[in-house]
């Protein structure tokens, strides 16, 4: 299923790591809203060997569901009903605003190997995937799709991804239902660094019927940044023309206390919201990362 | 404390720039950052980037400013004051004169000195400062302030007394001139105090103490050793000798006069105390040869009762340039020991002067004189003419010129002043204005004459063939060496004929050793003649003998002429005052090298510190 990869890529992240995924699924706490031949069960009653309930006969059923153990008991006709097969639609959604060009091991790198693996794990649990790249608007929007030829496609299209432009994450989002035509799991892969904010943006989502999870990618040196200088003078990746700010040692311990706050923020506002939220970082490894979604609940093994 | 080096404090500027250069704004290290937000809420308000930076307390700027300070304090220089003993500045003139050989109980009058000059030596503190001076004819410094005790020692225990005068006032100005201005010193003058010993300059006066050595005054001497021209015959020579007894008592001896091996005279000789004879030997005639001067006499003092003189020495060439002048020929040609040569002014080259001793310009005085010895009888010009002038007086009878000479009955028609150079001095004047100069500069003599000899009737007197012999011997005789004898101490100089030697001449000196000198502008010249006797210079084929003699009547006196000693310590007490006491420079270079160690730790530590964490639960 994947092939040419280069070293480094998703590609090969996800041939070396093949084996594990394949026995991972992702958790939904929605059934399948989409009918079809997925592997979840729908909300319906459908053709599945899945037993579901018994209704009483009526004219016109198709005798072949007719329970004839009740029938003898009872001397009444019910029907055995099955669980629908349905598919689950995962959304996406990736950062590319500039602030994820960042960290020694690259940000939008690492959401993007992120996204390859759920992608990898949606898929083969024939559930439909789509992707959107987004910083201030959206950028290219891949539908949800099923199969495996889907994916070479979302690789492409995370492959291509460059960072660019500033982060406007309510922009984004509001434009994105319009652009998704199912519901399901929707998953954000940014850093949640919004001048404008995020709690409206995630609002939008969550009303526009997504289950929405949050996955927030931050660098090392984000959470413990250090300079061998008395000060630096620092400058926003997302805006160049504004001026810089010089600071010194002393506001290191002062940064880490903020970044610890709007991590906690964002943790609660997810919480009160019912949206599943984990931080991590892009150093690290891809086990200590399928550990860290096992844990939050983002997926599960199968 | 006192600062030595005030201006050193200039450098002060040096921390007003330090400060300013740390507290101006430096061109920051720009980092980029994903959000700018949290930086924002966790930073101070540094936005404002003024050209100097808000102070802080900063340790490295602190640390660098002591060690600013304590490098530009060292470089001022201070001292501590500290009560205690002030060095003094002892100045030890050791006489050498040849008085200092005379003998006393217990040794000679230098070894005696040389003992009190010890004793006091190992009187003085540590950190005295002590220079010893050696009193011959010509002054050395033998220790210098910073020369250790030990050296001094050695170079007290070196001196020897010498057998020449010495010139303690010069050995005395040359050791003040060695201390600096204004520092207290201490000169003692270890001297027998005979009269040219004692100390009388006036720049002197109250900064010497003298300290006097020696008690006998039991001496007979030769005050004076010459040969002369008989002066009834003028091709003959006569030995004159002069005896002294400079004791208290009267003394007898036995005077001997030798040439060579012949004795001219021996007699017993008896004089009274304080009494001078003088004895006369006829010289065999064109003789030469070394005459001898001898005492047999049992004194305390052995330098001065032999003399020495040398029998016919050579002649003079003397070039007379006139128009023609026959009393100076015929003056010429009457003197035995000159070889004369007469030209006339077109004749003269600045060349011709070289061949000859003496140089008689009559009347005729060239544009440009080169170094020569001259004779210049100036004729005058009419306007600057005095006249009439009767028996001019002779202001110097005893200058060699003028010995023996009689101006009495001597008219001048007609006469010019002569002036007076600074090395001159005028011997004869007539009608208020001097009319005869004798100067001498460097190795050259003049005798400059107001007045044609043949204006006057001074050629028809018995004057004449004197004066001018006197002139010519005194002109030929410009390099004491030439003249046969000088005194002990003076440096020896002969003229060497010309091409004579390429450069290089031998002196022997009395004690037989050979000491090789150059010849500088065809005189050779020769300072150690401390040492009476005969001195050999020879320059390829030409040899010059010397005769070096005491022969100074106040050197031979030997009695002590000065007070007894003062009883009073001869060192005063080291004040005890506020001084100088360490020099502060050296701890605080060391405080500075301290600090920058310290800055240098400070600063490593600071750029090494604050490694990145490792992520919490990973």
């Amino acid at each position: 299923m994947i092939r040419n990869s280069a070293p480094g890529s998703s590609r090969e992240l996800l041939r070396n790591h093949a084996h594990a995924l394949d026995r991972l699924e992702l958790v939904s706490r929605t059934p399948g809203s989409i009918p079809g031949v997925g592997r979840r069960r729908g909300s319906r009653t459908g053709s599945s060997v899945d037993f579901a309930d018994y209704r009483k006969y009526n004219s016109g059923d198709d005798v072949r569901y007719v329970d004839w153990n009740i029938y003898a008991r009872l001397r009444k006709l019910f029907l055995r009903q099955f669980r629908a097969e349905s598919e689950l639609a995962v959304h996406l959604l990736l950062d590319t605003s500039n602030s994820m060009d960042f960290g020694a091991r690259n940000k939008l790198r690492f959401a993007a190997d992120l996204a390859a693996a759920l992608s990898y794990v949606a898929l083969g649990r024939q559930d439909r995937v789509g992707l959107a790249t987004f910083s201030d608007r959206l950028h290219h929007v891949l539908p949800p799709q099923r199969g495996s030829r889907h994916l070479p496609r979302i690789l492409s299209l995370l492959e291509s991804a460059r960072a660019a432009g500033p982060s406007d994450l309510e922009h984004a989002f509001r434009a994105y239902p319009a652009r998704a035509s199912n519901r399901g799991l929707l998953v954000v892969l940014s850093d949640c660094f919004c001048a404008q904010g995020y709690q409206t943006a995630l609002r939008c989502l969550a009303f526009a019927g997504f289950e929405v999870v949050v996955i927030r990618v931050l660098a090392e040196e984000e959470l413990f940044p250090s300079f061998d200088e008395e000060a630096v003078e620092l400058r926003d990746l997302e805006d160049a023309g504004a001026p810089g700010l010089t600071v010194g040692h002393e506001a290191l311990e002062r940064y880490r206390r903020e970044m610890d706050t709007h991590s906690r923020t964002l943790a609660a506002f997810c919480s009160s919201q019912g949206v599943p939220f984990v931080q991590t970082t892009s150093s690290l490894t891809f086990e200590e990362l399928t550990y860290r979604l096992l844990r939050a609940g983002i997926w599960r093994n199968r | 404390m006192a600062l030595m080096n005030p201006t050193a404090l200039l450098y002060a500027l040096l921390i007003g720039a330090l400060v300013l250069i740390h507290f101006r704004r430096r061109s920051r290290t720009t980092v980029r950052v994903s959000n700018l937000q949290l930086w924002q809420a966790a930073s101070q308000a540094r936005e404002a980037q003024p050209m100097l930076e808000r102070p802080r307390a900063d340790w490295l700027l602190a640390v660098q400013v002591l060690f600013l300070a304590a490098v530009i304090l060292a470089l001022t220089r201070p001292v501590v004051w500290v009560r205690g003993a002030q060095p003094r500045t002892v100045v030890l003139v050791m006489d050498c004169s040849a008085s200092m050989n005379a003998r006393e109980r217990g040794g000679t009058r230098f070894d005696l000195a040389r003992a009190k000059a010890r004793a006091l030596v190992n009187q003085l503190g540590g950190e005295d400062r002590v220079l010893l001076v050696e009193a011959r004819s010509r002054p050395t410094m033998r220790a210098y302030p910073g020369s250790e005790r030990a050296a001094l020692g050695r170079a007290l225990e070196a001196l020897r007394p010498s057998q020449a005068p010495s010139d303690i006032n010069e050995a005395a100005l040359l050791a003040l001139a060695s201390v600096p201005k204004g520092e207290p010193v201490e000169v003692l003058v270890f001297s027998d105090g005979t009269k040219d010993a004692l100390v009388s300059d006036k720049a002197l006066a109250g900064r010497v103490r003298y300290v006097q050595t020696g008690e006998t005054d039991g001496n007979l001497a030769v005050t004076r050793l010459a040969v002369r021209s008989n002066p009834l015959s003028a091709y003959d020579s006569e030995l004159f000798a002069e005896l002294a007894n400079l004791s208290s008592q009267p003394r007898e001896c036995r005077l001997e006069l030798r040439m060579e091996e012949a004795v001219l005279f021996d007699r017993t000789v008896s004089l009274a105390p304080r009494e001078k004879k003088a004895y006369v030997a006829a010289l065999p005639a064109g003789r030469e040869g070394i005459i001898r001067a001898i005492i047999h006499a049992d004194d305390e003092f052995d330098v001065d009762n032999q003399a020495y003189a040398v029998a016919g020495p050579r002649k003079f060439s003397v070039l007379l340039i006139t128009e023609g002048n026959p009393f100076l020929e015929k003056g010429l040609q009457v003197n035995p020991r000159v070889v004369g040569s007469v030209a006339g002014p077109e004749d003269w080259t600045a060349a011709s002067r070289e061949r000859y001793d003496v140089v008689i310009l009559d009347g005729f005085v060239p544009p440009v004189l080169p170094p020569a010895n001259y004779l210049v009888l100036r004729h005058g010009q009419p306007a600057a003419l005095l006249r009439g002038i009767r028996e001019p007086a002779l202001l110097r009878p005893e200058h060699p010129v003028t010995s023996l000479v009689d101006l009495s009955n001597v008219v001048i028609e007609q006469a010019v002043a002569v002036e007076v150079p600074p090395s001159g001095v005028a011997l004869m004047s007539g009608g208020g204005q001097p009319l005869m100069v004798a100067s001498e500069a460097g190795a050259f003599r003049t005798v400059e004459v107001g007045f044609d000899v043949r204006a006057s009737n001074l050629p028809l007197t018995a004057s004449f063939p004197v004066l001018l012999s006197n002139m010519l011997q005194w002109l030929g005789s410009s390099s004491p060496g030439e003249s046969g004898q000088i005194s002990a101490g003076t440096p020896l100089r002969w003229r060497v004929p010309a091409g004579a030697c390429d450069g290089k001449a031998a002196v022997v000196p009395p004690g037989g050793t050979t000491v090789e000198v150059p010849v500088s502008d065809g005189i050779v010249a020769f300072e150690r003649t401390d040492t009476t006797g005969v001195y050999e210079v020879r320059c390829g084929a030409a040899i010059q003998r010397t005769a070096v003699n005491l022969l100074n009547a106040a050197e031979s006196d030997i009695r002590p002429a000065a007070p007894a000693d003062d009883p009073a310590p001869l060192l005063s007490a080291p004040a005890q005052q506020a001084r100088a006491g360490a020099d502060l420079h050296g701890a605080l270079l060391s405080v500075a090298c301290l600090l920058w160690a310290a800055e240098w730790l400070y600063s490593s530590r600071r750029a090494t510190r604050r490694p990145v964490r490792a992520l919490p639960g990973t």
